[in-house]
């Protein structure tokens, strides 16, 4: 561990991890555009790099994105990213109470200690998780993977059969290709481009950064309430941080525990440390009139969430949000396996990703304090002009990957699946989650029963995989039974949160 | 009953449920496995025939309950009074045949790669935007900037061909 952390000590990781932090920053403080889309962008350039420095890169702009919500959340009435909507009920009243500057500082000072307590349990449980996980057996793992599809379905916000649509449709597009075991080609209607499959950076990127494109693109005359910055109380006092000592500890272990949950993400994280912030609070009814606790609860639990989330990416190879998803792409592009054997193949990359995480917390910090004035300039730059930068962006980025066409072909496909799955009220979470999920799941299912001469039984009466399939299966049913009991939503663009 | 079948979730979930039946179809006609019990085509047909059954979950429920519940493009919730009326697919369809145009220029190398992404982006940005003079100069500012840099960044660093490139 403390080589991994003094590995980073060396100029071209600090480069990397300022580039990383400090674009991370901009691309979450600019509303529309999100870590998930940077981070799957950034994905062509890392190719050309060593898996070391992709991984520093990617993961200390992951570290950013979720800080760089805060100030358009705060500044503009406008969450930079999803997980900064919680912070735009305290944040921007408090702002436009005159203290701009108190409403950011609470928000970094947050979001900075939010980050430090995750990264204590990402350096602590990884391991001995990982060590747990190489014991599961095929049909455990695969159990394990419909326990994921069944939370992000159920807990990731809106539609639960809606969430389950998608997370099914990302496996079924893995589909099409090579059968992995048998070497057959499956499922290409006859097109050859389909014998090597949909590779995982096209669907990407179409999915999330050209859907996005496309919803903005929609979107162009929205109108944005501004707060004048000064950048007067932007550091917290002592007296400030022991009012919010609980109230940080409190939320920086609920969204760290919310991050270790596959799948579920940064959003679902901080409105629930904002609930347990409001019903520990002595004073409840600030909480949406500028309230520094809300503002606090929901910096400090979205941040941690990011290391909560890469716990289970490093021990067991499952994704704690679509940004991770995108990460266990990086990582099997640089011909990295994520999951238990990580810590025994490659040591050096895990330890890199715990030090790169601890080190990019600080710079997030001090970049955050140092470069505020420049963040809230650029964060007005209007998206007219930025959109079409980003999709020549796209189209480049994803022609490079393979110099071919059909790629930039499937990323347009695909950018208009996930634009019109969104429009319908479908949440896009869980499709990443299953087209990431889908080869493991298929390969470790043929694999058990392959073990067990095509008897399925042992996947249901071994105690960790029933126990898993029965956790599934509560929470579908739970949160189906929530949901037949709550009144109906009727807006379905509003349902779900992206995580 | 007619506002259900134009809805968005309607028609999206019954191209889904087509695609389903289209995957579980072609999965069906996979051969079984040699050296696996499953084969090939056990996981589609699983996942197909899951899709189908929760696609057609939402169609009835759309239909018996949704009644009149969804538009076809739906306004953001955040959007009031003029905002809302204001926003239009208008941009967005500009935009998306925009984008064909210049991924085709580029498939069928119409033009030098700086070529096509200056009109590209100058063109999108005028959609996204609308016409003024101060937008226009900046716009195509932006977009020779963005077409030089990219260029030789692709072309020199990462030697990636891109059209009129060699």
């Amino acid at each position: 561990m403390i080589d991994g952390i003094l590995g980073t000590f060396t100029w071209f990781q600090m480069a990397f991890i300022l580039a990383g932090v400090f674009s991370g920053i901009v691309v979450g403080a600019i509303p529309g555009l999100t870590g998930s889309m940077l981070i799957a962008l950034s994905l062509p350039i890392t190719f050309h790099m060593s898996p070391l420095h992709a991984t520093t890169l990617l993961v200390a702009m992951y570290v950013g994105s979720i800080a760089g919500g805060l100030i358009t959340a705060t500044l503009l009435r406008m969450p930079g990213s999803p997980a900064a909507v919680m912070t735009t009920l305290d944040g921007y009243p408090l702002a436009k109470s005159g203290q701009p500057g108190r409403a950011l500082g609470f928000g970094i000072t947050a979001s900075f200690i939010g980050s430090l307590i995750a990264w204590v349990a990402l350096a602590t449980i990884s391991e001995p998780l990982s060590e747990l996980a190489v014991r599961l057996t095929p049909f455990d793992y695969f159990a394990l993977v419909m326990m994921a599809m069944a939370l992000i379905a159920s807990v990731a916000g809106g539609d639960v059969i809606k969430g389950l649509i998608t997370g099914f449709l990302g496996m079924l597009v893995t589909f099409p290709g090579i059968d992995p075991s048998g070497g057959e080609v499956r499922l290409t209607f006859g097109a050859n481009d389909l014998i090597g499959g949909f590779k995982l950076l096209p669907v990407l990127i179409g999915v999330f950064a050209v859907s996005q494109i496309f919803a903005d693109a929609l979107d162009m005359k929205s109108r944005r309430e501004t707060v004048e910055f000064t950048g007067r109380g932007m550091f917290m006092s002592f007296r400030d941080l022991k009012e919010q000592a609980v109230n940080l500890v409190r939320s920086s272990v609920v969204g760290t525990f919310i991050g270790i949950l596959p799948g579920v993400g940064a959003s679902v994280g901080s409105a629930l440390a904002y609930l347990f912030a409001r019903l520990g609070s002595k004073t409840p009814e600030r909480f949406g009139k500028g309230s520094e606790e809300g503002i606090v609860a929901s910096e400090a639990a979205n941040n941690a969430t990011v290391g909560g989330a890469l716990i289970p990416l490093i021990s067991l190879g499952i994704p704690g949000s679509v940004t991770d998803a995108i990460l266990i792409g990086a990582l099997t592009i640089h011909s990295l396996q994520p999951g238990p054997l990580l810590f025994t193949t490659n040591p050096d990359i895990v330890w890199n990703v715990i030090g790169v995480y601890f080190v990019a917390t600080f710079v997030m910090f001090g970049l955050m304090l140092g470069l505020i004035r420049l963040y809230v300039r650029v964060s007005m730059i209007p998206k007219s002009y930025l959109l079409p930068v980003i999709m020549v962006f796209c189209v480049v980025g994803v022609f490079s990957l393979n110099n071919t066409m059909f790629d930039v072909w499937t990323m347009l496909v695909f950018g208009v699946i996930g634009f019109l799955l969104e429009r319908a009220g479908f949440n896009l979470g869980p499709f990443v989650i299953g087209f990431v999920l889908a080869t493991v799941a298929e390969a470790k299912l043929r694999q058990g029963l392959m073990f067990t001469g095509g008897d399925i039984m042992p996947l249901f009466t071994e105690p960790l995989s029933v126990g898993m399939l029965v956790i599934a299966l509560a929470l579908l049913v739970w949160s189906l039974w929530a949901e037949h009991r709550r009144k109906p939503s009727k807006e379905p663009g509003s349902e779900g949160l992206e995580t | 009953m007619k506002h259900v079948l134009r809805s968005a979730e309607f028609g999206v979930t019954l191209a889904l449920l087509l695609a389903s039946v289209l995957f579980l179809v072609d999965s069906l006609k996979l051969p079984g496995g040699e050296f696996d019990p499953l084969g090939p085509g056990a996981a589609p047909e699983m996942v197909a025939s899951v899709l189908i059954v929760l696609c057609t979950i939402v169609l009835i429920r759309s239909v018996l309950t949704g009644l009149g519940r969804y538009s076809s493009f739906p306004a953001d919730p955040s959007a009031t009074g003029n905002d809302a009326a204001e926003r239009t697919p208008r941009s967005l369809i500009l935009f998306f045949c925009l984008l064909v145009a210049y991924i085709l220029a580029f498939q069928y190398e119409a033009a030098h790669f700086v070529a096509i992404t200056i009109v590209f982006v100058f063109l999108a940005t005028i959609a996204l935007r609308g016409w003024d003079s101060r937008s226009a100069l900046v716009s195509a500012a932006v977009a020779v900037c963005l077409s030089v840099f990219l260029f030789f960044a692709l072309t020199r660093f990462f030697v990636i061909r891109l059209p009129g490139a060699f």
